[in-house]
Parts: structure tokens; sequence; C-alpha cells
């Protein structure tokens, strides 16, 4: 990616704080804040940022990822001096990271406020349609409360529908987002049974919550008036 | 047909608006017996939706007292469960649920009652067998004919065994035949299963078919006039008309100034009768 973007070859020379290096080799891991960057040896890093001897950090490679928080501990018992961090950790201290999730969690919002928006004005319009029909119900005995969960169930059924084509379509995208070659790396989906159950929950309590008003106005319509509605 | 009343109003009144007031109603005393076919006729804005409407408590009055079943409307609580089981409506645009079946049409004031799905679909069966459209019964209404239409309404108005059935113009949109086929269903019905039926109406052909006219006006009942024979039925017109006035005066005047003496006057009556 780093050479994509600034547009080196193998063989070419690539200045870092003005000290020219010749590029070996070009390596792709797919993550993206690998391929963002370049590997020197440690010597030429030493002398590049004027520790001579030391090092910033020690990356530590578990066979048992379990075993994290007790290797951590062990650490940092033996080694006060030296803060010791898990990759998880390290992450969520990278700012551009923390910018990305709220980004992430306000378009999140909007959709939510969106789609519950768009739920409702649905069902307003639905009950708006049919007010005789509700008239009728009502004239032959119906309740309130059975009108009202009559468009509520209504309510939750759609939106139960467009949770289903909205995760098909999610997951179609993410695939598609993953095989394009500039897209690789950046954006790597990842699904799983908890995702798609929340996606669901969240498009249901949307059709619940999206559906209240309408189902309440429509319980409270009085048969005589629905009745000569044309 | 038994002479227990079933529906009776005293001094019913309804008022409209706060600002100009409309008396729909203006004290409206009458009386309906168990079992019987009655017609309400009149003008438009005479009052007469709106009594059924109080009849079959869609709306409240404004005043006076409304019995239906021996139970005062002003002391039910539960108005839903008075509409489901005690009467059954019949509305002049059919009204059916345009996305269900004829069955399921017929089912519906059943839902929310104390009857089980299997008795539900057995009875919404059994009353489209007597109206006459077993074969139809899983057809949508836009497959079914005008006639047709109300005819699943009639069998939906008796889905809760009520002791009323309240027709609103029921053939108000059909066209002389199946106005003809659904008036001698209800008349069926009425004389088959014993249920009072209450028609408002605007044509006279579909009130000369019960058994008991109220004319109503300016929200009162004007007149009650009791059905007769059809020959019952001309013979009361002829009475009624001057020709007839004049005979039954023995008013050579009158009979004079139609041109006919008393014999050619009989005749004419009775070439008409015949």
């Amino acid at each position: 990616m780093a050479a994509d973007n600034l547009g080196k070859r193998v063989g070419q020379t690539l200045r870092i704080l003005d000290v020219p290096f010749r590029i070996v080799g070009i390596y792709e891991t797919g993550v993206p804040f690998e391929e963002g960057g370049g590997v020197v040896s440690l010597h030429d890093a030493q002398a590049l940022f004027g520790q001579p001897h030391k090092v910033s950090f020690l990356g530590i490679w578990l066979d048992d990822p379990n075993q994290a928080e007790t290797v951590r501990r062990q650490i940092e018992a033996r080694f006060p001096e030296v803060a010791v961090s898990q990759a998880s950790d390290f992450a969520d201290d990278v700012v551009d990271l923390k910018l990305t999730r709220a980004s992430t969690w306000a378009i999140a919002f909007l959709a939510l406020l969106v789609g519950g928006a768009g739920m409702t004005n649905t069902m307003v319009m639905s009950v708006f349609e049919r007010t005789r029909e509700i008239g009728v119900l009502r004239a032959l005995g119906w309740r309130r409360g059975r009108v009202l969960w009559m468009i509520l169930r209504e309510s939750l059924a759609l939106s139960l529908l467009g949770g289903v084509a909205g995760l098909v379509a999610g997951i179609a995208v993410g695939e598609m987002l993953s095989v394009i070659p500039l897209m690789t790396g950046f954006v790597q989906a990842h699904f799983s049974i908890g995702l798609f159950l929340q996606a669901l929950g969240t498009a249901l309590v949307l059709g619940a919550v999206g559906g209240v008003y309408p189902a309440w106005r429509a319980s409270r319509m009085r048969p005589v008036e629905a009745l000569r509605y044309e | 047909m038994g002479n227990e009343t079933i529906v009776e109003t005293r001094d019913l009144i309804k008022i409209y608006g706060d600002g100009a007031e409309v008396r729909a109603l203006d004290g409206v005393n009458m009386r309906v017996a168990r079992g019987e076919f009655v017609s309400v006729m009149g003008p438009s804005g005479s009052g007469k939706s709106t009594l059924l409407n109080m009849l079959g408590a869609l709306d409240r009055p404004t005043g006076g007292t409304v019995l239906v079943n021996e139970q005062d409307m002003a002391g039910v609580r539960d108005l839903d469960t008075f509409r489901a089981r005690t009467v059954g409506f019949i509305f002049q645009l059919h009204n059916l649920i345009p996305t269900l079946t004829a069955r399921e049409n017929v089912e519906v004031p059943m839902r929310g009652q104390p009857i089980g799905a299997r008795a539900r679909r057995s009875r919404a069966k059994e009353l489209l067998e007597l109206v006459g459209l077993a074969e139809r019964m899983n057809h949508l209404p836009n497959q079914l004919s005008g006639g047709e239409r109300q005819r699943v309404a009639i069998a939906r108005s008796l889905a809760n065994e009520p002791a009323i059935v309240l027709a609103d113009e029921p053939t108000g949109d059909l066209d002389s035949q199946s106005s003809a086929d659904v008036i001698a269903l209800m008349h069926h019905l009425n004389r088959e299963l014993g249920t009072t039926f209450i028609v408002v109406t605007h044509d006279p052909a579909v009130a000369r078919q019960t058994d008991r006219i109220l004319v109503m006006r300016d929200g009162r009942i004007v007149h009650e006039h009791t059905v007769g024979t059809p020959f019952e039925e001309d013979l009361a017109a002829f009475r009624r008309s001057g020709l007839g006035k004049a005979i039954l005066a023995e008013d050579e005047a009158a009979l004079a100034s139609f041109g006919l003496d008393e014999r050619a006057a009989l005749r004419r009556i009775l070439e008409g009768v015949a």
C-alpha cells in the first residue's frame, strides 16, 4: 500500500528523514496499518532515530493468545519500568481508530434514526389508508387492543423483513468490497451469529418503536367516524 | 315472530355540533319485536343512519334511552363485546377486507371471541353455505360480484349469532337484480333463523319486502306502516288515491271531475289491481 501511494518499486530509492534507503522488496500482510509502513533493519532504525542500542517496543507473539493477560502480569512483575499492553489495548489508544469508531457510531445512529422515521411514516400512511377498514373492524367488535396489536405486528413483520434484506445486502456488499483490489486490506468483513442477531434485534426494536404511534392512533379511532371516511 | 320487544328507544335524541347544532334525532320512539324484519325509510338527513348507529352502539345518544335485548345501552361499559355478540352489521359498501378470502372475512367478527380456530372455520363455512356461496369461500372480494360480496357481508353479520342485524342501505350499491336477491336472502334468513333485521333504505321496493316500515323525517318517526300482501298494498294505494277517496266518500262531484261515473271508476281500479 505504501509502495502504491508513494509510487515506488523494488530497486528505487526512498528517503526517510533525509536518509536514502534502497527498496529491496515490497510486502503484503493484509493489515492496512502494516502495509502503510515499511521495514528496515534494527541497526538502521536505531541510527535513523538516534536511539543506539535501544528499542521502543518489543512485540511478543504468544502460541496461546489466552495466556496474554498472564504473560503481561509476569513481565510487569519482573520489569516494573516496562509498560506492557495487549494488542487490543493498543488499538484502543490509537486516535485514528477512535475517530473511525466514532464515525461508525455516528453513521449507525443516523441510519437508526432514518430507519425508525421511515418505519413510522410507512405505518402512519398504512393506517391512514385503512381508516375505513379499521372502522369496520371496530364496528364488528374488535377491541382497541386487538387493533393496536394488529398494526404493531405488521410493523414488526415489515421491520424483520427489512432486517433480513439488510443483512443479505450487507453481506453481499462486504464480500464485494473485500475482492476489490483497492479496498482489499482496508475493509475486511467479519460476520458472526452474534452480529446477525444484533442486526435483527435492532430492526425489530425499530419496528416496535416506529409502529407504536400509528398503532395507538389506529386503536383510538372512533368507529362511527372511521366508517364515514372515504 | 313473537311479541317480545328486542329493540326500544324512548325519546332518543342526538345532537351534533357545538356551535350550529344539528338535531339528527329529535325524540325517536320505536319498538321492534324479536324476529321482525323492519325497514326505516326517509329522505337524506332524516336521521336513519344516525338511528342505526345508536342501536348498534357505534355512537352515544345525547338524550333518551336505547334498549337492546333488554339492556339499557347507557349502562353497557363494554361496547366492543356488545357489538361483537349482540349486533351484526351490514354496510352499504359491503366493507369486506380486500386481502382476506370470503371465509376469512366471515371469520373476522369471531376473532377475539372465545371460539377455537377450527370451530370458527366451520361456522364460517356453514354461514357461506347458508347464503349460497359455499363454492366461493376461498375467493377474494375482488373475485366476487357486487351481490356476492354483499352476501358475504350478510354471512359475516351472522357470525356471532347476534340478536339483531342492522343493515345500512345494503342494496344501495347494487343493480336491481342483485338488490332483489340480497333482500330475498335477508328475508329468508329472518324467517329461517328468527334473527331480527332492521334495514335502512331509501328504496320503497326494498321497504315493501319487510314486515313494517318506519318513515323518518327531520329526526323523528312520522309514520309507521305494516306491510301487507302486494294485493293489499295496491288496494291501500288506491284507497289513498283521489279516485279511491271519491268512491269511498260517494262524492259524485269529485267523480265527475275525473270524467267518470262510479262504475267506470271501479272498473279502472279493478283493471289496475288485476
